[in-house]
């Protein structure tokens, strides 16, 4: 590694570069470039179906609360399991995380002004407000929206067995939202590779970036070969490809192959942002260092490399594919996912603990995952998941996984950061009661779940007799989604509320450790007026704790710092200068 | 790491046995625990134990769950005692602050448990693949050439027929006849060969511990043996469309006299419609004519309806 010049401070531009007329308000929105209005952007729109998929759950919840139930038909039954999948998995969990926060928060930790190719980074939310619309439009065609389930197994999906506009939508979205996170995902390598700020060595990085530029990679593996199977299978319905289907020599697992090539590589994609959310929050309200940093970091790049080599546990059944071989590969994509939580509590164990309403959702994911990672581990045994495959037992499985990142760990990640993005706080006691009310919610929803799927309940079902016995249980459940329902509107409340009554929020609310905190909040146009020095993965820290970090330097286990440890004596200078 | 001389080995001694005392805790939770479960819960575990495979299903269950639900006390232990023991103030208040090498790393507990859980993933795989070879495929769907078998040289076939919205049942070794219900002597090996006539389905035996997907055009192979006589319930485990919900359907273990008794009856009240049936055959064609979900063997050509199957069609008319 080279001695890296130290940048000299404040910038040698201190002045905005003259950009000429500036539109504003709807003009600037359409038109602005700036990862800060484009993450915004995708943040907002994600929640927006977030909430639509999440009314879908409660009346999908409703339906189920009693048997032989008539709320809804079988058809839209099918419709409303589908695009609930589809909207959290497509059009939440993901842009959410990749589009949303780390659009906004990725240019920042990394001291840069703006994404790597700022006009792809528009065109990519552009395509995904415009895939997104038009898989919910599937709605209002005739035969109503896609109905096969989110996963859209061949030879159902055909033309034969699913006609109509609806389906072609959904196609055509998932290839509008494909192409918008793979140009998302060559943004985000492309910015954490070459706009680091000076002294931001790879092994610097916030453990959030890191985990962001796994995930970008994983989206640039997995993507493509989701946009290529949805175009044979287009090309099955409407130009009779016979590619999935077995009249004209065609092989209907071929699909599944493909599609779980994407969709095992895709849970991780929707999982590691939020790992890397929770793990800077973490660090930051136990106020040290990110224990373990760079066991963090191999972690999550043997997670990415492994979750390459799982697909198949999802087709255990099939009678197609090597059952050893892929529960071998399941149960060691666990061993990294226990380095993380050892980790984690690492981190917090003799810090000095704030349970802001964050911190509360960080440490509800880590309680939520764990029980949802180890049900997956149970599922890696074939014989257990013959038991449980597509049972109610798996739906409670990723459920726990995929809520217990995506929401517990998303809203950790908005709660720690919401004040960057829009420079007012959220009320904590509204935050603090969203949370109990969802992290009870969530157990009351989901645990009864699992023993429903033990006791025998398909998943994807629209109804079911009373001489099952499932009732009771599933009233349980149901009653757990109206909680989770409550939560999320305090938490639209606590939004409206900051929106009409602002709080201002300083620059460094948390006494962050990483640089985004060294911008104002939110940041101006281009990011920073000037940058803390950069000698470990937490310069805003060592910046506003000097007699701290001398002392961590003498005794720190990191090869780099001998190479800058001399210069810690520039420390208070530049915090002079910079203001 | 150059760090061993400054972990902080002096503060740990003033401070309670950190350690040990999680150590306590987590040892005498995990054995009531997993006692508790074992002997309460475990007995009942589905699917029960009216096949060998449901059984093994059981067992394995049971053995992971005892297995696993330690590890998950463990890391709760461990994070609920730090989230009492250091708890601190409202953000913004002044407090001793962890920085040094201690707080970033501290290799030799962390080699331990990367050991620890890799030992554990590693182990729970071994038996895994024991439980799943052993009992011949432990009830899962093997494909057409199965590689696990049981010991039995000619279990009892029957082949499990699923269509929109389904299942039927071909007895080969009783001309081949066809009933919608799923009847099996007791005490005998049974090899189901599950295929589909359209879409994918999946037919799962909840009682017998058997789940195999129908897939159209491919004969998948599913091994089990009866144990004790007992109802059955089949129910379909792959969306399917529509009526997916409702399709299941019921079916009994019985000794294996009756079992003979019946399969006689049977066959020779069914003979009239057998005849009309396709000859037995490991795979169907759909035929697009047949409302009612009738099927061709595999050499009659499947365009009978053309307007349904697109290009061809459009070459036909
Ligand atoms: C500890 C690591 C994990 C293991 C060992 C694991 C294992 C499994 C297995 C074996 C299945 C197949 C179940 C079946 O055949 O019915 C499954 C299903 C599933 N998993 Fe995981 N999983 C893990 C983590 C995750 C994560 C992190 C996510 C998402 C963030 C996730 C999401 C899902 C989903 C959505 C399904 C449902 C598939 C379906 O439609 O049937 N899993 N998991
Ligand atoms: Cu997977
Ligand atoms: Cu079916």
């Amino acid at each position: 590694m080279t001695l890296l010049a130290e940048r000299p401070s404040p910038l040698s531009h201190p002045e905005e570069p003259e950009h000429g007329h500036e539109p504003s308000g709807v003009l600037n929105w359409l038109t602005s470039t700036d990862h800060k209005v484009i993450g915004k952007s995708y943040t907002i729109t994600s929640l927006v179906f977030f909430c639509l998929a999440g009314v879908m759950a409660v009346v999908i919840r409703t339906q189920l609360a009693s048997p032989d139930g008539t709320i809804v038909s079988q058809h839209t039954y099918n419709e409303l399991f589908t695009m609930h999948g589809s909207l959290m998995l497509y059009l939440f969990a993901g842009p959410f995380a990749f589009g949303g926060l780390a659009n906004y928060i990725v240019p920042l930790q990394v001291g840069a002004p703006d994404m790597a190719f700022p006009r792809l980074n528009a065109l990519s939310y552009w395509l995904y407000l415009t895939g997104g619309l038009t898989m919910i439009a599937g709605f209002l065609t005739v035969g109503g929206a896609a109905d096969f389930g989110w996963v859209a197994y061949a030879p159902l999906s055909n033309a034969v067995n699913s006609p109509g506009a609806g389906p072609d939508m959904w196609i055509v979205a998932l290839v509008l939202t494909g192409f918008s996170a793979i140009f998302t995902g060559v943004n985000i390598v492309a910015t954490i590779f070459y706009l680091r700020a000076p002294g931001l060595t790879m092994f610097r990085l916030p453990i959030f970036t890191w985990n962001m530029l796994v995930t970008a990679i994983l989206i640039l593996v997995a993507f493509p070969v989701l946009t290529a199977a949805l175009i044979l299978l287009w090309c099955d319905r409407h130009l009779g490809a016979h590619i999935f289907t077995t009249t004209g020599g065609g092989v209907p697992v071929l699909w599944q192959n493909l599609f779980w090539f994407f969709g095992h590589p895709e849970v991780y994609i929707l999982a590691l942002p939020y790992f890397g959310m929770v793990t800077d929050v973490l660090a930051t309200f136990s106020r040290k260092p990110v224990f373990g940093y760079r066991g963090m970091i191999f972690a999550t790049i043997s997670i990415g490399a492994l979750s390459t080599a799982v697909w198949a546990h999802h087709m255990f059944t099939t009678g197609v594919v090597l059952l050893p071989f892929f529960s071998l590969m399941s149960y060691l994509i666990a061993v990294p996912t226990g380095i993380k939580f050892f980790n984690w509590i690492g981190t917090m164990w003799r810090g000095s603990l704030h349970f802001t309403t964050a911190m509360l959702f960080a440490v509800g994911f880590l309680i939520v995952f764990l029980f949802g990672g180890v049900t997956g581990v149970l599922l890696a045994a074939p014989p257990v998941d013959f038991a449980t495959h597509n049972t109610y037992f798996v739906v409670a499985h990723f459920h726990e996984v995929l809520f217990g990142s995506a929401v517990f760990g998303g809203f950790a990640g908005l709660y720690y950061w919401y004040p960057k993005m829009t420079g007012r706080m959220l009320r904590e006691r509204l935050g603090q009661a969203s949370f109990w009310f969802m992290f009870i919610g969530f157990w009351v929803t989901f645990l009864p779940q699992y023993l429903l799927g033990l006791h025998g309940m398909p998943r994807r079902i629209a109804e079911y007799a009373a001489s099952e016995g499932w009732t009771g249980l599933n009233r349980v459940s149901s009653v757990g989604a109206y909680l989770l329902f409550i939560s999320v509107a305090i938490m639209v409340v606590n939004f409206y509320i900051s929106w009409r009554r602002p709080i201002v929020a300083s620059g460094n609310p948390w006494d962050g450790q990483t640089l985004e905190w060294a911008a104002a909040s939110p940041p101006v146009h281009h990011n920073f007026t000037w940058l803390p020095p950069v000698r470990s993965e937490r310069p805003v820290w060592d910046f506003n704790h000097p007699e701290h970090t001398t002392q961590q330097h003498r005794q720190s286990d990191h090869a780099t710092d001998g190479l800058v440890g001399v210069a810690t004596t520039g420390f208070t200078d530049t915090g002079e200068e910079s203001e | 790491m150059s760090d061993t001389s400054v972990r902080p080995s002096s503060t740990l001694r003033r401070e309670p046995r950190h350690f040990r005392r999680l150590l306590a805790i987590w040892f005498v939770v995990s054995v009531v625990g997993d006692v508790l479960f074992y002997t309460l819960v475990g007995p009942h575990v589905p699917p029960g134990t009216e096949t060998s495979t449901a059984a093994h299903q059981q067992l394995d269950f049971n053995v992971l769950f005892v297995v696993a639900l330690p590890v998950v006390f463990a890391i709760w232990v461990y994070l609920i005692y730090a989230l009492v023991v250091w708890k601190g103030g409202e953000v913004g208040e002044t407090e001793p602050l962890m920085g040094g090498a201690a707080a970033r790393t501290h290799l030799r507990i962390q080699l331990w448990w990367i050991m620890g859980t890799t030992a554990i993933v590693l182990g729970l795989f071994v038996f895994g693949t024991v439980e799943l070879v052993l009992p011949a495929g432990a009830g899962g769907g093997e494909g057409p050439n199965p590689i696990w078998t049981p010991k039995s040289k000619n279990p009892l076939q029957v082949q499990v027929i699923a269509q929109q919205w389904k299942f039927t049942y071909r007895y080969p070794a009783y001309g081949g006849m066809e009933t919608d219900q799923l009847v099996l002597p007791n005490n005998t090996a049974i090899a189901f060969h599950v295929t589909s006539l359209d879409v994918i389905h999946s037919f799962w035996a909840y009682q017998l511990g058997v789940k195999a997907d129908a897939n159209p055009d491919q004969d998948n192979v599913a091994f089990t043996t009866t144990n004790e006589v007992g109802a059955i319930t089949v129910r379909c485990s792959e969306l399917c469309g529509l009526w997916h919900g409702a399709m299941f359907n019921y079916g009994k273990v019985v000794p294996k006299a009756q079992f003979a008794t019946w399969a006689q009856q049977t066959e020779a009240q069914l003979a009239p419609v057998t005849k009309l049936l396709p000859p037995f055959s490991y795979t169907y064609n759909p035929d697009a004519n047949g409302a009612d979900g009738g099927y061709y063997p595999d050499n009659v050509d499947p365009y009978s309806k053309p307007e349904i199957y697109g290009a061809e069609s459009k070459k036909a008319q």
